[in-house]
């Protein structure tokens, strides 16, 4: 990226450099013109002097938008990288005090706009300092005293503009911020439209739009007219040097003491002089909105990722290279290494307990505990569901076991491996986990369905059996596409009973993992489908850990233990006796059990 | 539950290309003509600078009386000044009527979706509408400044040149026109040509862009939990790369123009110096005015230097404007009828005949010949499995999707003769997953009924078991919640859904599974308070969950989009049919039975 840069300002220096000798040879034309007498032949060789000029002006001027094209490229890929691989680093604690919209449009408006700073801002930023320089020495060539006066007139360019700079740059950033907010405030009214309209409450959304708006104008003027002030200055001391230059000039050409060609090239040559500090200052206001959002990435970028060591106490090897940066993880060979490494069928033998000592979780803002010194252990295999009254830190329990939710106090560790000494990507490698509320991204449904996996499994008679499991296959056999169905953004072509399922068989799917983690995995289902699922379930996850959340009797009937917590607490902890050795499927043909599972019914 | 397909156009005449832009900007015009003319009297100036500069000195070297000099002295400092005026004017004015144009197009934008959504709205994903709001209607303001006022003050001073030139040497004013409209028009318009693939692909990848950062963000816990982060980084990586190579081929065109644009400015220059050689050489013209017309040369070509970019903006910005105003041909779901009749205030009978919703996507209909009928008092349990049509039917009753084939009525009049507010405005509703604004705990309720007091919130919230998470939150009913309720978990969102449908105090309710995220006390709890809370209201209460349906006047079993049994609880049970049977294969052993009354 430098280099582009430095090609970008070289590429600066020769375009002023053919200005100086355009100037110096107009100069020389224009005064053989006006003493026509003397002959005007010899200005032919000058016309077409100035046509080789020109031409290698035009030559530089065409390769200096790619070059900084290809600098901006990197810049803005590289931060945009970074910054999302940091979101997502810093997990959905982190995101909780955050706005989605506002993120999202930091990383992708807000970086875009970053191509004016880097492409053009920065060379000639640079070239703002250089080429006045050199144009100095060729006036200083040609005529003392015009030096004099356009240094004079340059002189107060810094003072001026550090005078408004200082008045504008604040209002500026509030004026990003104004943005931003807004930004977030419509994906915040466009996702809740329907409520809106529903309480014929839209209209006055649509005010608020309008007024909000109406508000980031008023801002933006009143910086605008400050942040305009600047360019004023600059273009009214270019256009006064030059009259000043001018005026001066005319008066000594009466008496002589100046020649007519050097004066015509100082009158050329004057205006250049400002002309890259103006557009260096008008491309940085331009860029502005790109600053701002560098700044807010270097933000998210802030909190220091913990390298977390790996201490695996007797597996050894089980990762090294998973520390390594997202960056290098984008190469192929690197996740396949990941793959490898994370204990990917080892961990299938789930022979390590899962133990928790004194859990407490805490969330930043609220006062109380959502977990108060939890004591849990699961034995090998061990099915256990948490049940309780909402609220009561379910689902933050699950998270907490998972690492995705960072806990104030205690310990929990699998086997001899304490979650917070294991490296981050192992630990998760562990659990097959289904969120409360899955979510399911722009693809196909295969992708989705591997979407824990680096690559597409090669047999998939086992893919056929968690599709059976997860009673999705019907619906599969009735899509045209199959597996290859695009399910959309979110995955909103499929409805959130079908959602969730294809959730289950994507937990189910990760076979390295031996603690399976469900999160009312049937809150969006049917009773019979429910009860085909648990039955299903009951076989599939067969020697695996259980640890799951629900509120449905029929999957009560999965686990040998049940837990009640009440305000983070565990109230009580009891084995579970109406669990059934093996339950019959109620897909036996039955009607009833049939009736329900929709893709079931007979047509 | 899944949307109408609504990238149909509309039968109405589609919009012209900017008729949108127009439309909206035509309240402003004399604002745009303002910064036009304030620009052009800059530009201008800048030109008369050079040319009284350039004639100024070159008289001077012949030695005149200083005395035939003072008018020229005077007029460029006169120049000088007007010069920069003029363009902090032109900015000023030019940003100001751009930004009132960008308020009109939002509030344009938001009250077609509201039409839109939901039910008119698919493959349109939260983030691609955050894209067109905030990136589209932005690049719309660049319209404004960067393209219509700098293209208008740009014709004009080249016109003003040429005109110059001409009274001065005609042949002369004849290149400077061929320069100026090869270098300002010909070359900006060929590469815009050229380089239009790509900026309407980098449109398109900026959106796929921002839909996939925002996807990515939401779905964090589960990328993470499934170790696909590095998977999504290199899907980022693989759509970043697409615009970098779009950023690279589109600088290489206009580098080329730009190189052209050089050339031809410092022919054209060249040219005009030796066409008035030629005159100088015929004692024509005088040396001094072919110096004038030399630096006039220059000047315009360097007024005229802003023109490529805005050429070569044009299409980014047209094409943002272009899926803006894409909102205008998808059709709304429900038209509002021209002349609609006005209801009566007060408990009304909301009733479906025979109605049938097709989405273009499915292969057979979401709901068919349904019948269902929402009376005052009366309390109907809509029950069915998951994709059955239940949300649907919901979606169907609060007017935000059509009937295909039926009817909808409201008192025994057909809705398609009441404006679908008007319906709204007697149907509470809380839908499956109900959004929680990112503003206090207070504001989200009252926007169900702005004048219910405090007490009348902490009651329902109370009543629906949320007292002890109200007492917790750290300022109470004025607590801000975060996007998407992300500080709250997946009950008390939903119960806070159920409390604007109580809050609302409307004659029928109609709730999208109202204990979906419950646990059995508190799904008790809740069913108990909606029911005292409703009392002599009509109610629909969907849920695929067949508990405590005893409690409802009539139970409706639906099964892929037909209504296959109907009654009371005990009459369906008492009938042993497919609701008995379903009844008895959820409860598999008496025992568990736990939640009979």
């Amino acid at each position: 990226m430098r280099i582009w840069i430095a090609v970008s300002i070289a590429i600066g220096l020769g375009l002023v450099a053919c200005t100086a000798a355009q100037a110096v040879l107009l100069g020389e034309i224009f005064a053989v013109l006006l003493h026509p007498s003397a002959g005007i032949r010899g200005i032919v060789s000058k016309l077409v002097g100035l046509g080789a000029v020109t031409l290698v002006r035009s030559l530089l001027l065409a390769l200096s938008a790619p070059a900084g094209a290809v600098a901006a490229n990197r810049v803005r890929g590289q931060l945009r990288r970074d910054g999302l691989a940091a979101v997502l680093d810093h997990g959905p604690a982190w995101l909780a005090d955050e706005r989605v919209g506002e993120l999202a449009v930091t990383l992708g408006k807000g970086l875009d706009s970053l191509d004016t700073y880097i492409g053009d801002y920065l060379p000639r930023l640079v070239l703002a300092v250089l080429a006045p320089m050199f144009l100095l020495g060729v006036i200083a060539d040609l005529d003392w005293l015009s030096l004099i006066v356009v240094l004079a007139a340059l002189a107060l360019v810094p003072l001026f503009m550090v005078l408004i700079g200082r008045l504008t740059e604040e209002r500026v950033a509030q004026r990003w911020l104004a943005l931003t907010t807004l930004g977030a405030h419509f994906l915040d009214a466009i996702e809740g439209l329907a409520t809106l309209r529903a309480y014929g409450r839209a209209r006055l959304q649509e005010q608020q739009i309008g007024k909000v708006t109406e508000e980031v104008r008023r801002t933006t003027l009143s910086v605008l007219r400050e942040a305009f002030l600047s360019a004023l200055v600059l273009e009214t001391l270019a256009t006064i040097g030059t009259a000043l230059v001018a005026v001066p000039l005319a008066l000594r050409l009466i008496d002589g003491q100046v020649g007519l060609a050097p004066a015509l090239s100082v009158l050329v040559l004057t205006p250049e002089v400002f002309l890259p500090i103006r557009r260096a200052s008008s491309d940085f206001h331009a860029s502005i909105e790109g600053l701002s959002a560098t700044d807010r990435v270097m933000e998210i970028l802030e909190p220091e990722r913990d390298s977390n060591p790996v201490q695996v106490i007797g597996e050894e090897s089980t990762s090294k290279d998973s520390t390594a940066s997202s960056i290098e993880l984008l190469s192929e060979s690197s996740i396949l290494s990941v793959s490898s490494s994370t204990g990917y069928e080892q961990a299938s033998n789930p022979s390590a307990p899962l133990s928790l000592h004194g859990v407490s979780v805490r969330y930043g803002r609220q006062a109380g505990m959502v977990l108060d010194s939890i004591d849990l252990e699961l034995l090998p295999g061990e099915r256990l569901a948490v049940v309780g009254p909402s609220g009561a830190g379910k689902s933050t329990l699950l998270t907490t076991v998972l690492g995705l939710t960072p806990y104030s106090a205690g310990s929990i560790a699998l086997g001899k491996v304490f979650q917070a000494e294991a490296d981050a990507e192992w630990w998760r490698a562990q659990f097959a986990y289904v969120p409360q509320a899955p979510r399911l991204f722009a693809g196909t449904l295969m992708y989705n369905l591997f979407l824990g996996h680096p690559e597409l499994p090669s047999s998939d008679e086992y893919l056929h059996g968690v599709l059976e499991a997860a009673c999705l296959s019907s619906l599969i056999a009735g899509l045209p596409d199959g597996l290859a169905t695009e399910v959309g953004e979110g995955g909103e072509r499929l409805s959130a009973g079908e959602r969730q399922r294809v959730a289950i068989a994507r937990a189910l799917l990760r076979t390295g993992a031996g603690v399976v983690v469900l999160d009312e995995p049937t809150a969006h289902l049917d009773v019979a489908t429910e009860a085909e699922l648990a039955a299903h379930l009951d076989v599939t996850i067969e020697g695996r850990t259980l640890l799951l959340v629900t509120h449905r009797r029929r999957m009560l009937e999965l686990v040998d233990r049940v837990v009640v917590l009440k305000g983070g607490r565990i109230s009580e902890d009891t084995s579970n006796d109406t669990r059934r050795p093996r339950l019959s499927p109620s897909t036996d043909g039955s009607v009833p059990g049939r009736l329900l599972a929709g893709s079931e019914m007979p047509q | 539950m899944s949307y109408r397909l609504s990238s149909e156009l509309s039968n109405e005449s589609v919009p012209d290309h900017g008729r949108i832009l127009v439309g909206t900007a035509r309240p402003e015009s004399r604002r745009v003509l303002l910064a036009v003319l304030v620009g052009s009297v800059g530009q201008l100036s800048a030109l008369g600078l050079m040319a009284t500069s350039a004639w100024l000195i070159t008289k001077s070297s012949l030695r005149p009386p200083v005395l035939a000099l003072s008018v020229a002295i005077g007029a460029v400092q006169f120049f000088a000044l007007a010069r920069g005026a003029g363009r902090y004017g032109e900015r000023l004015a030019g940003h100001d009527v751009a930004l009132r144009i960008l308020a009109r197009l939002r509030v344009w934008v938001f009250r077609r979706l509201e039409h839109l959504v939901p039910g008119g709205l698919t493959g349109v994903g939260s983030g691609d509408i955050l894209a067109r709001l905030v990136s589209d209607v932005d690049a719309t303001q660049d319209l404004v400044v960067r393209n219509v006022i700098p293209l208008a003050v740009g014709g004009i001073t080249m016109i003003g040149a040429v005109l110059f030139t001409m009274l001065v040497l005609p042949p002369a004013g004849v290149v400077l026109a061929g320069g100026l409209f090869l270098a300002g028009v010909v070359i900006p318009a060929t590469a815009r040509v050229v380089g239009r693939s790509f900026s309407r692909s980098l449109s398109a990848n900026r959106g796929r862009l921002a839909n996939q950062l925002v996807e990515a963000i939401e779905g964090v816990a589960d990328l993470i939990s499934f170790g696909a982060v590095v998977k999504v980084l290199a899907r980022l990586e693989r759509a970043e790369q697409a615009i970098s190579r779009i950023v690279r081929n589109s600088a290489v065109v206009s580098g080329v123009a730009n190189g052209l644009g050089a050339t031809v400015t410092g022919m054209t220059t060249i040219a005009v110096v030796a066409v008035g050689a030629v005159a100088v050489g015929d004692h024509r013209l005088s040396g001094v005015a072919v110096a004038t017309l030399g630096f006039v040369s220059l000047a315009a070509f360097e007024a005229i230097a802003v023109l490529p970019e805005s050429f070569a903006r044009i299409d980014q910005a047209l094409g943002a404007l272009k899926r803006v105003e894409g909102l205008a041909q998808m059709r709304p779901p429900v038209v509002d009828p021209l002349h609609p009749d006005r209801l009566m205030p007060g408990p009304a009978v909301l009733a479906l005949h025979r109605a049938t919703v097709s989405y273009r996507s499915a292969v057979s209909p979401a709901i068919e010949g349904v019948d269902l009928e929402l009376a005052p008092g009366k309390r109907v349990a809509l029950v069915g499995p998951s994709g059955a049509g239940k949300t649907t039917i919901t979606l169907v009753l609060l007017r935000f999707i059509e009937l295909d084939a039926g009817s909808i009525t409201l008192d025994d009049v057909d809705c398609r003769r009441i404006a679908a507010d008007e319906v709204r405005s007697k149907v509470a509703w809380a839908p499956q997953e109900p959004h929680v604004f990112a503003t206090t705990v207070a504001a989200n309720l009252r926007l169900a009924r702005p004048d219910a007091s405090d007490a009348d919130l902490v009651r329902i919230l109370s009543s629906l078991g949320l007292s002890r998470w109200l007492a917790a939150l750290p300022r109470g009913l004025d607590t801000m919640l975060g996007q998407n309720g992300a500080t709250i978990s997946g009950g008390e969102r939903k119960r806070l859904g159920l409390a604007r449908a109580l809050l609302a105090e409307r004659p029928i309710v109609v709730l999208d599974e109202p204990t979906a995220h419950l646990d059995d006390v508190t799904e008790c709890q809740v069913r108990q308070a909606v029911l005292g809370a409703t009392t002599g209201q009509s109610l629909l209460w969907v849920t695929h969950r067949l508990v405590g349906l005893e409690d409802f006047d009539e139970v409706v079993l639906l099964d892929r989009g037909r209504v296959i049994e109907r009654g009371s609880f005990t009459s369906l049970l008492s009938r042993d049919g497919a609701f008995a049977k379903l009844l008895a294969a959820s409860l598999p052993n008496g025992h568990l039975d736990g939640r009979g009354h």
